[in-house]
């Protein structure tokens, strides 16, 4: 089995990009991989790549040139970016190819997210009575997590301080004014407990990978950024999920904590080990929540946590470095490879102002609509 | 809105059907699937947790939702004898549920965007009258 590295990582500034289509975005994302590289298109043996609302991934092949290789299309809800890396991931792994790209991209309309109910082989009136939609789940879960473990409104507020302190300074970001806590606490609620700033938003971007053997990036004279573990979960019987019109009274374990599992395994890296984390924050709530189920704390620690900082760029485990979703927006295919793609620059020691001191070990995870969880670990 | 199978009135009361699957567990609504047997859930149950939806939702949300006359409503999780059922709260918009709150199963009007208006299930706190 091979070993497998990031040997160039790409991004177009998420956002909203009127001017421009997914397309556009994920094409100056994959560009911007290949130079990063020093690598041209037509040495590409294969590429994955996904969007979810934005077209086929492989129209990108006309722009870049038509060079016969193989490319997938990959489209898996909200884990569209993670499993189009753990594609290109295997097929290196396997020994089957050696040089390859990833590509996400995404392009959607203001607003929350709204869901066909049929889609996702739930009755209509489940939609039609207003009771499908993905902030309630967020905000169910959060609300009853609040109660369990004592996690308080201020924990909420502070994670999209944190949040947008590091978008500031963060030339991908789309939100860039800095807010503090008391703030974004008083701001309007959209769905109690959270208010305007402790959601992310719907957006545009474009993420790009290069991904090559070991010893074909030695060939190359390439250095990399080793992918140490990566894997796909989804949900149990008695996991508490978005678009759930009941739940077991049983709790299995969540697929972030099953896919957690497996990566740190296959990494043989503990959670301790790791120095910086990039996590789902659909909204702040899914941030206190993820940092227990990936590992990085009990479930209640998150408030004691948050007031000392210890998540923040010179803290004990800095999360979300770049703001996460909430300064970065969600464009769902290219979302979780703008993980890797900032644990990428972070392990590298290129990420300036937001710059982890002496970064070895990269934590990503990305949670989404059914149920189902991609995790990735890089190290130096 | 088609509720059929879903939320009936027996003997003059409102109740919820869901499913008992093959290792006896129950889901709601009742699968499509031989394998589940349709039953009806208990009517009263306990807060489990709850949010507003203070914006109208998209399509397909049914209900009125043109932003100078959308009413924000509650939705909460209900702890039941054998299931957790997601439902609409009947609580007015200003109020605060509470967890662990004694619920009871109710049909709640609910006015729709085409003018005119269905029953949905809902829950309200016990002994808080109306049409339980």
């Amino acid at each position: 089995m091979s070993e497998v590295v990031i040997v160039g990582a790409g991004i177009h500034p998420f956002g909203r990009h009127p001017d421009k289509s997914g397309l556009d975005q994920g094409e100056a994302a994959l560009r911007a991989a290949l130079d990063d590289a020093g690598l041209d298109w037509s040495q590409m043996q294969f590429g994955f790549g996904g969007s979810v609302a934005a077209g086929n991934a492989d129209a990108i092949m006309p722009r870049l040139g038509l060079t016969g290789a193989q490319f997938i299309n990959v489209v898996n809800g909200c884990a569209t970016g993670g499993s189009a890396l753990l594609s290109a991931y295997w097929a290196v792994k396997s020994g089957e190819f050696d040089l390859g790209a990833v590509v996400g991209f995404d392009k959607h309309p203001r607003g929350a997210f709204n869901a066909e109910p049929a889609e996702w082989g739930l009755p209509d009136w489940y939609g039609e009575a207003g009771l499908m939609l993905t902030t309630q789940f967020f905000s169910l879960k959060t609300r009853r997590y609040m109660h369990e473990h004592g996690i308080t409104p201020m924990a909420l507020a502070r994670v999209a301080e944190k949040n947008l302190a590091n978008g500031a300074i963060t030339l991908h970001s789309w939100r860039k004014t800095p807010m503090d806590a008391q703030a974004v606490l008083d701001a309007p609620m959209v769905s109690d407990p959270f208010t305007k700033f402790m959601f992310c938003s719907p957006a545009e971007g474009g993420a790009a990978l290069i991904v090559a053997s070991a010893k074909r990036a030695r060939e190359l004279g390439l250095s990399g950024v080793r992918i140490r573990g990566a894997a796909v979960r989804t949900r149990l019987p008695g996991s508490f999920e978005v678009f759930a019109p009941s739940l077991s009274k049983r709790r299995d374990p969540s697929p972030c904590q099953l896919a957690s599992r497996a990566a740190y395994e296959m990494a043989g890296i503990a959670p301790e080990e790791v120095d910086v984390a990039q996590i789902q924050d659909t909204e702040s709530g899914a941030e206190v929540m993820h940092m227990a189920e990936n590992g990085f704390c009990a479930d209640g620690e998150q408030e004691r946590m948050l007031a000392d900082g210890d998540t923040t760029i010179t803290g004990r485990l800095p999360v979300n470095t770049d703001g996460g979703c909430i300064a970065c927006g969600e464009p769902i295919g290219a979302s979780g490879l703008r993980q890797v793609y900032e644990n990428v620059v972070q392990l590298r020691g290129r990420a300036g102002a937001r710059q982890v001191e002496g970064a070895r070990v990269g934590y990503s995870q990305v949670y989404g609509a059914p149920g189902l969880a991609a995790v990735c670990i890089l190290s130096r | 809105m088609d509720l059929s199978g879903v939320f009936e009135t027996r003997d003059g009361a409102p109740v919820l059907i869901g499913g008992r699957g093959p290792d006896g567990t129950v889901v709601f609504p009742c699968p499509a699937s031989d394998a589940f047997t349709p039953v009806p859930l208990s009517r009263r149950g306990t807060l489990w947790s709850y949010t507003t939806q203070a914006f109208p939702p998209k399509p397909p949300f049914a209900g009125v939702a043109d932003p100078t006359r959308f009413q924000p409503y509650h939705v909460g999780y209900v702890e039941l004898d054998t299931v957790i059922v997601e439902a609409r709260l009947d609580i007015p918009p200003g109020e605060t549920p509470r967890i662990g709150d004694a619920l009871e199963l109710v049909a709640m009007s609910m006015e729709l965007a085409d003018g005119g208006s269905a029953d949905v299930f809902a829950f309200r706190p016990v002994g808080t009258g109306g049409k339980a």
